[in-house]
C-alpha cells in the first residue's frame, strides 16, 4: 500500500528521515515509535507530501504521493491541529468534510451517530469554535474528521496524547474494529508503548531518522520495546 | 465548492479574535475605510477640473495620462508593502481530498477582490467615462479603460510573483531600489520624461483599442506564473509566513547585575525584541524623538511655548505611554507563569518601574539635543521628564491593570487592535493633561516659569516617594490578580 524508497530529509544539512526502504502492506497497521525529535512527524508529513524529501520518495498505490494527488481521495489523516480549519465550530467543519466526501446530511447524521460516545455530547452542536476547544477535544474533531470517508489508508500522529483514560480506550477499540472490518490500513506514530502495542501488528522504532528495529508484535513486544527505551 | 471556500474565507475574517472584540473600534475603521474609498471616487470624478485647478496652462487630458504611469508606480510599492497573499490559508486543505489546483486558483482568483485594485477604478474610471468617451468614441475609450483594467491586474499579480520570489532571492530588494532610484533619477534629471512615455503609452491604447489586450494579457500571464510557483511550492514549510528564525535577539547578560528586577526586565526586553508588535511599538517611541523637529524649529510655535510641555511629556515619556498601557496584556498568555513564580508582586512591578524610568531617561537626555532651539526647551523636557517619571509612569501601571486584554503576541501589528479596550483610550488623558492642571494657572497668571518647575517638582515629590507608589500599586495588584489572571484565561 505504502512503500518508501531512499526516502531522505534534511534540515540545513542534518538529515532527520533517513529511510531506505519501507513497505507497509494493506491492511497492516503500522505502528511508529520513538523518542521526541526521532523524526516521525516530518516522516509522516512527508508520507502525506505536507513536506517536500531532499531525496527519494513516498509511493502510495505504486504512485508517488508528490506526483499525483490520488491519495488524497482514499487517505484520512490527522497530524496536529493545522489540519483544523480552526474558526469552524466543529459542525462546521464536519459539514464541510461531508461535501467534500459528497455525503448528504443523512450520510454525515449516520456517520457522526458512531461516534457519539466518543464526543461526550461537548463537541457538536456546542456554538464553539474549534480553536476554543480544549486540546483533547479538538484531537477527537481531528480523527473522527479523518475517518470520514471510509478511508483505505489512516495516518495518526500521537492519537493517544491529550486524550482522556475513557477517550483513549475507546479510540483503541474502534481502531482495532476498522482493522478488522474494513481493511483499513493504519499508519500510528504513539508514545504510549502500551497502546501502540496493543493496536498495532507491527511496529517500527525510529532513532534520528532511522529505523531501529522492525518488529511483528507478540506477547513480549511492550516488555522488548520497553527494555529498548530503558537502556538507552 | 468555490461558495463553501468563500465562506470560509468570510468567516476566518469575521471569526478573527483580532476583529470580533472591539465594535467600536470595527466600526470606526469601517467608516474610515467607506470615508476613504468615496473620497478617491469623488476625487476621480473631478480629476480633470482638479488637474486644470492645480496646473491650469496645461492640457489636462495629458497630464492625467502622464501621472497613470507614476500611479502604478506608486501603487505597486504600496502593494509591495501592504498586501499579501494568504498563503497560509490554504494549510488546513491539504490534506483533504481536493486538488491542490483548485484551492491555488481560488485563492489566487479571490485575492483580486482586493481594496487596491478598486483605488485605480475609483480614481480614472470616472475620468474615461466623463471625458475621453465624448472626446475620442466608445472604441478609444474602451482601449484606454481596458488598458487601465489591464494594468490593474498585471500591477496585482505581478506584485503577488514579487514577494514570493523575494522570499527566495533576497537580493531582489535591492534590485527594486535601485531600479526606483535610477528611474526617478533619470525622471529627475529629465533624462527620460516619464510622464510623456505614460502619456504616449495611454495614448496609443486610444487610437488602437486593440493593443489594450497587451496588458491584459501580461497581466494574465502574471497570474499563470504564481499559480506555477504555488503549484510547486505547496509545502507548508516552504511557503509559510513564520519562518523559524535562526537568530536570537538579545542577551542582557548585564542586566543580572541588578538582581531580580534586571532579570525580570531583560525577560520583558527579549518580550518586545522577539515580537513585532511590542517592538513596533519601541521603534515608533524612537522615531517620536523627532517629534520636536516640527515644533521646535516652526517660528508659529515658539509663539505658542505652551505647546512644549506637552512634547516634553510625550517625547521623554512615548515609550511607557505606548508599551506600558499593555503593561499586563503583554505578558497574558503566561500570567498564571509570573504569578506562580518566585517573584512576589513588587519585584515584578518594580522591575517594571525601573524599565519605564530608563526608558524616559535614555529619550531625556537624547532629547537635550533639543537645547541647541533654547535652554528653555531642555529644561521645559527636564520638567516634563521628571513628571513622567514621577507622576506619569505610576498613573500608566495603575490604569494598565483596569481589565486588562490578552494580546496575542505572535500575530502582525498593523490594524491589529487586541488588547485595546476602554482603559487604553482613557488613559491618554491623565498622562498628557496633569501636567496642565499644574501648569495652565501659572502660564494665565503670566508666571509661566513658576508652572513648569512646579510640574518639575510635583515629578520629583512623586520620585522620591516611589517605595510608597509602588506598594500601593503591588495592593492594587494583589486584590486583582484573580480577576485578571481569569479574565487572560478566558481569552
Amino acid at each position: 500500500m505504502i512503500e518508501v524508497n531512499e526516502l531522505s530529509k534534511k534540515y540545513s544539512g542534518v538529515e532527520v528521515v533517513n529511510i531506505p526502504s519501507l513497505k507497509v502492506a494493506v491492511g497492516e497497521s503500522f505502528g511508529l515509535v520513538g523518542n521526541n525529535g526521532a523524526g516521525k512527524t516530518t516522516f509522516f508529513r512527508m508520507i502525506l507530501d505536507l513536506i517536500r524529501p531532499s531525496s527519494g520518495n513516498v509511493l502510495s498505490k505504486e504512485v508517488a504521493v508528490n506526483s499525483s494527488e490520488d491519495w488524497k481521495f482514499y487517505t484520512g489523516s490527522f497530524l496536529d491541529e493545522s489540519f483544523l480549519i480552526d474558526y469552524l465550530t466543529p459542525d462546521e467543519y464536519f459539514d464541510f468534510l461531508a461535501s467534500l466526501h459528497g455525503y448528504s446530511q443523512g450520510d454525515l447524521n449516520d456517520f457522526l451517530s458512531q461516534f457519539e460516545d466518543l464526543f461526550n455530547d461537548e463537541i457538536l452542536g456546542k456554538k464553539k469554535y474549534i480553536r476554543d476547544l480544549s486540546k483533547g477535544n479538538q484531537k477527537k474533531v481531528g480523527i473522527v474528521a479523518a475517518l470520514m470517508g471510509n478511508p483505505e489508508v489512516l495516518v495518526l500522529d500521537e492519537p493517544f496524547a491529550n486524550l482522556d483514560p475513557t477517550t483513549q480506550i475507546r479510540l483503541k477499540v474502534l481502531l482495532r474494529e476498522l482493522k478488522e472490518k474494513h481493511q483499513l490500513t493504519m499508519l500510528i506514530s504513539s508514545h504510549d508503548l502500551n497502546h501502540v502495542t496493543e493496536v498495532c501488528e507491527r511496529i517500527v522504532i525510529l532513532e534520528k531518522g532511522q529505523i531501529q528495529k522492525d518488529i511483528q508484535t507478540s506477547e513480549t513486544t511492550l516488555q522488548d520495546l520497553e527494555e529498548y527505551f530503558t537502556v538507552q | 465548492m468555490v461558495r463553501e471556500l468563500l465562506s470560509h474565507g468570510y468567516k476566518n475574517f469575521s471569526r478573527s479574535p483580532i476583529w470580533g472584540k472591539n465594535l467600536v473600534v470595527n466600526i470606526i475603521l469601517g467608516l474610515l475605510a467607506i470615508y476613504m474609498l468615496s473620497m478617491m471616487l469623488v476625487f476621480g470624478v473631478f480629476l480633470l477640473e482638479v488637474v486644470e485647478q492645480v496646473a491650469p496652462n496645461s492640457e489636462p487630458k495629458k497630464v492625467i495620462n502622464g501621472i497613470i504611469l507614476y500611479y502604478f508606480g506608486v501603487e505597486f510599492l504600496m502593494r509591495f508593502f501592504l498586501q499579501n497573499t494568504p498563503v497560509l490559508f490554504i494549510e488546513p486543505y491539504l490534506h483533504l481530498p481536493l486538488k491542490k489546483g483548485r484551492i491555488i486558483h481560488f485563492m489566487l482568483r479571490k485575492s483580486f477582490l482586493s481594496a487596491f485594485n478598486l483605488f485605480a477604478l475609483f480614481l480614472f474610471l470616472p475620468f474615461a467615462v466623463k471625458h475621453l468617451l465624448p472626446d475620442v468614441g466608445a472604441a478609444g475609450a474602451l482601449g484606454w479603460i481596458g488598458a487601465l483594467l489591464g494594468l490593474v491586474i498585471f500591477n496585482h499579480y505581478f506584485g503577488l510573483y514579487f514577494k514570493k520570489k523575494i522570499n527566495e532571492i533576497p537580493n531582489l530588494i535591492f534590485i527594486l531600489l535601485g531600479s526606483m532610484i535610477a528611474l526617478w533619477a533619470l525622471d529627475y534629471f529629465q533624462l527620460v520624461q516619464f510622464s510623456e512615455v505614460s502619456a504616449w503609452f495611454m495614448n496609443q491604447f486610444i487610437s488602437q483599442p486593440v493593443l489594450a489586450v497587451i496588458p491584459v494579457v501580461l497581466g494574465l500571464g502574471f497570474y499563470q506564473a504564481n499559480y506555477q510557483f504555488l503549484r510547486n511550492n505547496t509545502y507548508p514549510e516552504e511557503i509559510s509566513a513564520k519562518k523559524a528564525s535562526s537568530k536570537i535577539r538579545g542577551d542582557f547578560g548585564f542586566l543580572k547585575k541588578f538582581g531580580r528586577s534586571g532579570e525580570l526586565i531583560a525577560v520583558e526586553l527579549k518580550l518586545i525584541l522577539r515580537h513585532k508588535r511590542p517592538r513596533n511599538t519601541l521603534i515608533l517611541s524612537g522615531l517620536f524623538l523627532a517629534y520636536g523637529l516640527f515644533f521646535y524649529p516652526n517660528e508659529s510655535y515658539q509663539e505658542m511655548e505652551w505647546v512644549f510641555l506637552f512634547l516634553g511629556v510625550f517625547i521623554t515619556g512615548l515609550f511607557f505611554i505606548n508599551h506600558g498601557q499593555f503593561m499586563l496584556s503583554w505578558q497574558g498568555g503566561h500570567f498564571d507563569f509570573i504569578l506562580t513564580q518566585k517573584v512576589n508582586i513588587k519585584e515584578y512591578l518594580e522591575s517594571k518601574y525601573w524599565m519605564f524610568v530608563a526608558s524616559c531617561s535614555i529619550a531625556f537626555i537624547i532629547s537635550l539635543a533639543y537645547a541647541f532651539f533654547g535652554w528653555k526647551i531642555a529644561l521645559i523636557n527636564l520638567c516634563a521628564f521628571l513628571f513622567n517619571v514621577g507622576i506619569g509612569i505610576p498613573i500608566v501601571m495603575r490604569m494598565s491593570m483596569f481589565n486588562p486584554k490578552k494580546i496575542n503576541l505572535n500575530r502582525g501589528a498593523t490594524f491589529n487592535y487586541e488588547g485595546v479596550g476602554a482603559a487604553q483610550w482613557l488613559m491618554v488623558f491623565p498622562v498628557l493633561i496633569a501636567p496642565y492642571v499644574l501648569y495652565a494657572p501659572f502660564l494665565i497668571m503670566g508666571y509661566e516659569l513658576v508652572g513648569i518647575l512646579l510640574v518639575g517638582v510635583a515629578g520629583l515629590v512623586g520620585f522620591l516617594f516611589h517605595k510608597k507608589v509602588l506598594t500601593v500599586l503591588t495592593e492594587a495588584l494583589k486584590s486583582k490578580r484573580h480577576k485578571i489572571s481569569a479574565g487572560f484565561r478566558a481569552q
